[in-house]
């Protein structure tokens, strides 16, 4: 059979294979010269390294901890953001698209600054645990916030998004018709969840496990501000690379990187064994209780405890921005307001310019991101050139790789000159922190830009060409258009994302680099409070006043109706 | 000289041929139909028609002209899809202009040709609607007005009134018929509903498995179906094999399709109602009824107009008499 070879297909090559090179210079490569670098020593390349690794009790405590973290880690994020997203999806009636808001503001607003504002609310000197050791039956604080249980605390509050938003969408597909069908059956509320909810919800469960795992293992800044020594593979991978122990560090982060390719690969696997096909003809389920009221205000209750501890640490970010330092450290409630924070962030080029780093590196991961990820979403939608799709498969890669697995692959190559950047070394320029936000952000663009494809459907496209456009007019005035919102949210979540970012950016930031998040942490160890604050509270504002927009665009992914 | 002819064509999804050799001629302003069930290639030919595919062995001759590589945009051909593909960015108006501006036509002229189309189709109040806002119905009469606005050379409907109700499907054709013949407008329209070929085609194509099995006037395919499958596929047909034949006294024939209104049936026995049988199932229809009867030659299938009430009813004795 004839094949005809066309210009199209020719220039997708071309950019495939253009694509291909990039991605095995900055993922694949790096990658395989980590996990090389964590076998070799002075008599070859050997499994020497490891053995030692585990030998020493502390690094299998390590290892524990790691596991430890990112277990806890699930089940507190399971259980809170199940139950949040069953009470919004049956029960709650009133205020819902603000408490659909305010739930999601830990997607929005930097994990670095929420630890932050957790210190400074249960932290030894915090507000809330000086009120309450003002009641005169309390001698000592209640509780001390660091260790596991601070890190898995700051964890559930940060990190339930996911199992709320995934569960909260699955819960919508539950068949109301189904659901009459097991209680006709003379099947009770039991065998309603067992039978009919839970199929339901178990893909989107499986899913959040995964992803829950792998942030909370990857996870730097709670267990590096709060762990009060706990030692995590995270941690040690900064410790060692701070060390210049770089064959120490790779081991760590082999480890780490297979911790992150076994679940992905397995609750991946598993979500996909489980996944069904929504009924066309699905007539959604509400539920109503006219018997048990007591459970709809014991939903309620908890809700509202929920909404404080996710608005609380928010509010004191920005309440504590405009208080001075030493009424921050001094007061049990710091009143002396000011606005020398702002100033001396605003009057001070040196000050500033961690913010003006952040904001352009920000940019410039996304617009690497999308300058790779939405060319190759458009052309691999129909195209069958497997040079093209290996490069996709490439692309959602660092969706297993933990952040600061990136860094260190990053270090190991791109310390000398390598001919993936013309030659010349790229730690200590500015220009690693953005590529290095850019690979992290590859799989949420590609499927970002996916989703969005998923709503131009070819007719539209063949409508236009058979009215006489050509390809290019058909994508700006056809494709685009119907494309922009949802890449244009895409992008807003990584540039928020990566306002914050931290583990990679402690582990690979310069002078010419330093970016906002690093600035907030040092000034908060140097006593300069206020201005810690003040830097949150900048980026608060960036980012809360980005939810506008995100939310206009692209709100039923974020479940706010 | 044909507007549209077809030589040769075989395409191939993979390792899967979909069309193999299929010829096929089109006269200028003539309504074609492709008949045939889901998956038999119908769709596969119109894109290849349209330009959206190539063919892996053929040509496309467009007035003579071999356009077997050429672009889409370059063939001047409108196309209605089944699911309409409105550009849903656009109003209405928006829509039905696009094709006009990519060909750099003056605004006032653009402005004449959409209020024409949109006259033709009925939606003049409602060229700044958004198409969300639209019915079913309505979008469909936008993507015809904006697949007809350039004055295309060809016009190609694919499966267009599929996503409508049944009373709107009926008034749809008879409207995109009357649009066809009032524009003149070569057209190749793709269906698997029989009784839509029938009402409104000049010709129809019967496709089966990537072949074209019978081409013909809509008269020709139902009352002369030159294979099993156009006989069964178009209508509904009883088979009368030789002894059957020979009951009705045609022993000279091997086999014949017959229509079931072709076969008349009587309550007393007549000479030209030889074979006998018994009702063994009643149909009501409205104006029609169909029986089932049950003879020694075979079992039949009648239909009889009711002409105030049904002529039989289950259990009858009947005598049935071929009109041929």
């Amino acid at each position: 059979m004839k094949k005809r070879w066309t210009a199209g297909q020719t220039g997708i090559t071309i950019f495939a294979a253009a694509l291909l090179f990039l991605l095995t210079g900055y993922i694949l490569y790096p990658t395989f010269s980590t996990v090389r670098q964590s076998f070799a020593g002075d008599a070859g390349y050997s499994w020497a390294g490891y053995v030692h690794y585990f030998l020493l009790p502390q690094n299998r405590a390590v290892i524990r901890n790691t596991l430890m973290v990112g277990l806890l880690g699930v089940l507190t994020c399971g259980a809170v953001g199940i139950f949040l997203a069953v009470y919004m999806r049956f029960f709650c009636r009133r205020f819902r698209r603000l408490i659909q808001i305010l739930l999601l503001m830990p997607v929005m607003i930097p994990g670095v600054i929420i630890v932050i504002a957790f210190i400074q609310l249960y932290g030894e000197t915090g507000m809330i645990t000086k009120l309450l050791t003002l009641l005169p039956w309390v001698k000592n604080p209640p509780y001390t916030f660091d260790g596991l249980g601070g890190v898995v605390f700051v964890l559930a509050y940060t990190q339930y998004v996911y199992f709320y938003l995934n569960v909260y969408t699955a819960l919508q597909y539950v068949d109301k018709n189904v659901v009459e069908s097991v209680l006709g059956f003379g099947g009770g509320v039991f065998a309603v969840a067992r039978d009919v909810v839970f199929p339901v919800i178990r893909p989107a469960v499986l899913i959040s496990i995964m992803t829950t795992f792998l942030s909370a293992v990857s996870a730097y800044s709670a267990p590096s501000l709060i762990g009060n020594g706990l030692r995590v593979l995270s941690t040690q991978i900064v410790k060692a690379k701070a060390n210049y122990n770089m064959p120490l560090a790779s081991i760590q982060v082999t480890i780490l990187l297979l911790m992150g390719t076994v679940i992905t690969a397995l609750f991946y696997s598993l979500s996909r064994k489980y996944s069904w096909e929504v009924s066309t003809r699905t007539e959604y389920f509400q539920f109503v209780s006219r018997r048990r009221k007591w459970l709809g205000r014991a939903f309620h209750l908890i809700t509202v405890i929920q909404l404080v501890l996710i608005v609380l640490p928010v509010a004191s970010v920005v309440y504590l921005s405009f208080v001075s330092t030493k009424s921050i450290m001094m007061d049990v409630f710091p009143h002396f307001f000011t606005l020398e924070n702002y100033q001396a962030i605003f009057r001070s080029p040196r000050v500033l310019q961690p913010m003006l780093n952040s904001l352009q590196m920000s940019l410039l991961a996304v617009a690497i991101g999308l300058a790779l990820t939405l060319p190759a979403a458009y052309l691999g939608r129909r195209s069958k050139n497997r040079l093209l799709h290996s490069a996709e498969a490439l692309l959602m890669l660092p969706w297993c790789i933990p952040a600061s697995v990136i860094a260190i692959n990053l270090i190991n190559v791109f310390n000398v000159p390598s001919i993936f950047a013309f030659g010349k070394p790229l730690i200590g320029t500015f220009i690693i922190l953005p590529i290095a936000y850019a690979i992290t952000a590859l799989p949420l663009l590609l499927n970002a830009g996916r989703i969005a494809l998923g709503g131009v459907s070819a007719g539209t496209e063949e409508a236009s060409r058979s009215l006489g456009a050509g390809s290019m007019t058909t994508f700006v005035r056809i494709v685009l258009p119907a494309l922009a919102p949802g890449v244009i949210s895409g992008s807003i979540l990584v540039f928020v994302r990566t306002m914050g970012e931290y583990t990679m950016s402690a582990l690979l930031y310069g002078v010419y680099n330093r970016p906002v998040s690093v600035s907030v942490v040092t000034n908060m160890q140097e006593y300069h409070i206020g201005i810690s604050m003040a830097y949150g509270a900048l980026i608060v504002l960036l980012c809360c006043g980005l939810m506008w927009p995100l939310l206009k665009l692209d709100r039923s992914r974020f479940a706010v109706e | 000289m044909n507007d549209i002819e077809l030589r040769g064509i075989t395409s191939c999804y993979g390792s899967t041929r979909v069309l193999c050799n299929v010829n096929l001629s089109i006269r200028p302003g003539e309504l074609h139909t492709l008949l045939g069930p889901s998956g038999c290639g119908k769709t596969t030919l119109l894109r290849l028609v349209g330009g959206f595919l190539s063919p892996a062995e053929g040509q496309i001759l467009m007035n003579g002209i071999d356009i077997t590589t050429l672009a889409p945009e370059k063939r001047n051909m409108g196309i209605v899809f089944q699911n309409y593909a409105l550009f849903p960015n656009m109003t209405v108006e928006e829509n039905v202009a696009y094709g006009l501006k990519l060909r750099r036509t003056r605004a006032s002229l653009i402005r004449e040709q959409v209020d024409r189309q949109l006259e033709l189709v009925g939606l003049s109040d409602y060229r700044t609607r958004g198409v969300q806002e639209l019915s079913g119905g309505q979008q469909q009469r936008v993507a015809v007005a904006r697949a007809l606005a350039p004055d295309p050379k060809v016009l190609l409907l694919d499966e267009p009134m599929s996503n409508l109700d049944v009373s709107l499907r009926i008034h749809m054709r008879k409207e995109l018929r009357s649009i066809q013949r009032k524009i003149g407008v070569t057209t190749l329209f793709i269906t698997h509903d029989q009784q839509e070929a029938l009402e409104i085609s000049d010709t129809i194509s019967v496709m089966n498995a990537g072949r074209i099995e019978q081409t013909g006037t809509p008269g020709e395919v139902y009352e002369h179906p030159q294979t099993d499958f156009a006989a069964t596929f178009v209508g509904h047909t009883n088979r009368l094999d030789k002894p059957a034949l020979k009951a009705w006294g045609r022993p000279e024939e091997d086999g014949l399709y017959v229509r079931p209104e072709r076969i008349r049936m009587y309550h007393d026995a007549a000479d030209n109602a030889p074979v006998a049988g018994t009702v063994t199932e009643v149909h009501y229809q409205g104006a029609l009824s169909e029986y089932t009867v049950d003879t020694e030659v075979g079992c039949f299938s009648v239909l009889e107009l009711n002409r105030g009430g049904m002529t039989s009813a289950f259990g009858d004795r009947v005598y049935l008499e071929l009109c041929l």
